[in-house]
């Protein structure tokens, strides 16, 4: 700890205010180091009450079988329900497989919309203010039970690109699996541009931080727009391509609704329905039926390892790819 | 020098040049070009506004409808005539007043815990200097990752521990009594301490947690970072401490942020539907989304038995309007505020 210089000290000896709180031998940074922590203090409390201390005890509860919300009536089980998520329960696995699948197929959709739609809204245009105003609209009334009456209804079905000769020809070229997959993007392409009103905010802002100079540079050097957009907005959105690719997997992870597009192997017409997610089963495992709180405890720790697994994949896989300008 | 003089004859040359080209064939290619280039952009412009706007024109068209409508495969959007029924009917049903009542007290009273807790919290994290700061700030993210559901199990037996407070949040008119109805006798799990109080979505956004805390530390934290340090030292100097400085010159300065996490924190706390559902169990303590959960069943009580007769999609939709009617008004007017949010804050960047 650095002493308070000299002058500190003859400040405080002529004032008594001063002398007054230099009782406690407090140099000035530590003064300031406490203030500051005083500052956070709030969110250190909360942090520690509603998210460190009840993520442990769901740690530890996941070893153990407790039904019913007796909390007395702990049996340690060790490894067995884990065990039980992948080896016994027939429906855990599924929905869980599901729900990659969905996150790794909706990610890149959503990302390649909300930059096109981000770079439509961001141009000087009548009335502009009035589309970002409806692209955002999701965000404010996209309540899950909403959606789920909506979307359960066939509202979001063939209002984009439900054509058929579209389906039959993924169809063809990718498989039933994978044509299944991509095929229930396209078919429910309300919901994909539904879950991006962030994401076209931030691609947005991010838009607007790079520099006119650098295009009008790039023109007079006799690039076209395409080039302009592969050598120049590219690469100086990529931050935030990041940014909205960890947000959205999150946004996924953690969204209590999930809308499944159901590919028909005879036809390759999409219907949709509106699937059990993994959030959905695990409040389920909890809180009906037996009430079966460290068996769900574990579903959820699984789920949480797994979601951080695929950040850390999206992070690596992107670490390279990334160019900072400057010292950002 | 030379560049400079360069530039300027180039830029002669050039504006010499267009005055030439203005009326030429080739300026009235280039200007039907942009004017092509705009049709189409405005025409993708509506088209995905069509996209986004369709569930809304689709719930509007379909609530009015009546049941001959509905089955009538002739009518697409518009009904014969403005049933209002639906309208009355899910009213009642999803029991406006009293949920609305609900809801708004727990987005309010968590939106205010929010913006001062996250405010003071951010203004720790973008302005003051201690050791571990940066350690900590990873934490306020890691937060953000972590799903609710994780930790969803010790929070609720948390909060069944919790003590009865003196005084239960619910101005919608019931008492709170812990066996109200006689529905929960003695030993039901869910009666006990915070369990049917709306303490669980308040108490936490009280200390930075909540919904989305983490996002709204981080918008303070932006937002604190970008005054500038002028002002701060000037009130020190005048003698002002850290918690007076913040109140009186940082904070009302980053009031665009003020707004921002209010607004957000009040739609997002009015969308929430899974937590409200495992600390609230009776009824009159429905929130309104969580309303539509159980519309069949209320639907029964409201009509006398009768429901099922009435119960169909024309009036799911009037009653799903119901429930995002109020956010979609705040919404119409404060739709400035949400799309320039993340300009305003400075969040990125």
């Amino acid at each position: 700890m650095i002493r308070a210089p000299a002058g500190a000290i003859v400040d405080s000896a002529s004032s008594p205010r001063q002398y007054k709180r230099s009782r406690f031998h407090l140099s000035l940074s530590t003064r300031r180091s406490l203030q500051g922590y005083m500052f956070i203090l709030p969110w250190v409390l909360g942090f520690c009450f509603f998210l460190a201390w009840p993520l442990v005890r769901s740690f530890i509860l996941s070893f153990h079988e407790l039904e019913a919300v007796n909390i007395n009536n702990v049996k340690w089980v060790g490894i067995d329900n884990y065990r039980q998520a992948f080896f016994v329960d027939p429906q855990f696995f599924p929905i869980l497989v599901e729900q990659i699948k969905q996150t790794f197929v909706n990610t890149p959709a959503i990302l390649i919309f909300s930059l096109f739609v981000g770079m439509l809204a961001n141009q000087k245009l009548h009335g502009i203010t009035a589309f970002r105003g409806i692209f955002f609209l999701p965000v404010v009334i996209g309540s899950a039970q909403v959606i789920q009456d909506l979307f359960s209804q066939g509202v979001g079905a063939n209002t984009f690109a439900g054509n058929a000769d579209v389906a039959g020809f993924l169809f063809q070229l990718l498989g039933p699996t994978w044509s299944g997959n991509v095929i229930a993007v396209l078919g429910r392409m309300s919901l994909v541009l539904w879950a991006s009103g962030v994401q076209i905010l931030i691609f947005m802002a991010g838009l607007k931080s790079i520099g006119s100079t650098y295009y009008e540079a790039g023109r007079i050097d006799g690039a076209t727009d395409w080039e302009l957009f592969w050598k120049i907005t590219v690469p100086l959105i990529s931050p935030f391509v990041l940014l909205n690719i960890i947000y959205t997997v999150v946004d996924t992870f953690t969204n209590s609704f999930s809308v499944q597009g159901v590919v028909s192997q005879v036809t390759g017409a999409v219907t949709e329905k509106t699937g059990t997610t993994v959030l959905q089963y695990i409040q389920t495992t909890a809180f009906s039926g037996q009430f079966r709180l460290g068996y769900a405890a574990a579903l959820g720790w699984i789920y949480f390892l797994i979601m951080f697994v695929v950040l850390m994949v999206v992070i690596w896989f992107m670490s390279g790819k990334i160019y900072y300008a400057g010292d950002r | 020098m030379a560049t400079v003089a360069q530039t300027r004859t180039q830029a002669q040359a050039l504006r010499r040049a267009r005055a030439r080209e203005r009326f030429s064939a080739y300026a009235i290619l280039k200007l039907l070009k942009t004017i092509v280039l705009r049709i189409i952009t405005y025409l993708i412009l509506a088209d995905i506004a069509f996209v986004f706007m369709f569930p809304v024109f689709y719930m509007i068209a379909t609530s009015f409808k009546s049941i001959q409508d509905l089955t009538d495969p002739t009518i697409v959007w518009i009904a014969t005539g403005f049933d209002w029924q639906n309208y009355t009917l899910a009213w009642q049903a999803v029991d406006f007043v009293h949920s609305f009542s609900n809801s708004a007290q727990i987005a309010i009273l968590a939106a205010i815990g929010q913006v001062i807790s996250c405010a003071f919290v951010g203004y720790g994290f973008g302005r003051m200097t201690f050791p571990g700061r940066e350690l900590l700030f990873l934490l306020v993210i890691f937060t953000f990752l972590v799903p609710p559901e994780t930790i969803i199990v010790p929070l609720f037996i948390l909060y069944k521990t919790m003590p009865r407070l003196a005084v239960d949040i619910n101005l919608g008119g019931f008492p709170h009594l812990l066996t109200a109805n006689g529905s929960f006798g003695p030993g039901n799990i869910f009666d006990h301490g915070w369990i049917d109080t709306y303490w669980p979505f308040i108490f936490p956004s009280f200390f930075g947690e909540g919904l989305k805390g983490a996002v709204f530390i981080l918008i303070f934290r932006q937002t604190f970072r970008q005054q500038p340090r002028e002002l701060e030292e000037a009130a020190r100097v005048d003698g002002a401490g850290p918690i007076q400085t913040f109140f009186r010159i940082n904070l009302p300065l980053a009031s665009a942020a003020v707004l921002v996490t209010f607004l957000f924190s009040i739609v997002w706390h009015w969308n929430d539907f899974l937590e409200p559902l495992i600390y609230l169990n009776r009824q009159q303590l429905f929130t309104l989304p969580m309303r539509l959960s159980v519309l069949g069943q209320t639907l029964n009580d409201v009509t006398g038995g009768a429901g099922s007769d009435f119960y169909n999609e024309a009036l799911a939709m009037a009653a799903v309007l119901l429930v995002i009617l109020p956010v979609l008004i705040l919404y119409v007017f404060t739709q400035r505020f949400f799309t320039e949010s993340i300009d305003r804050t400075g969040v990125v960047g």
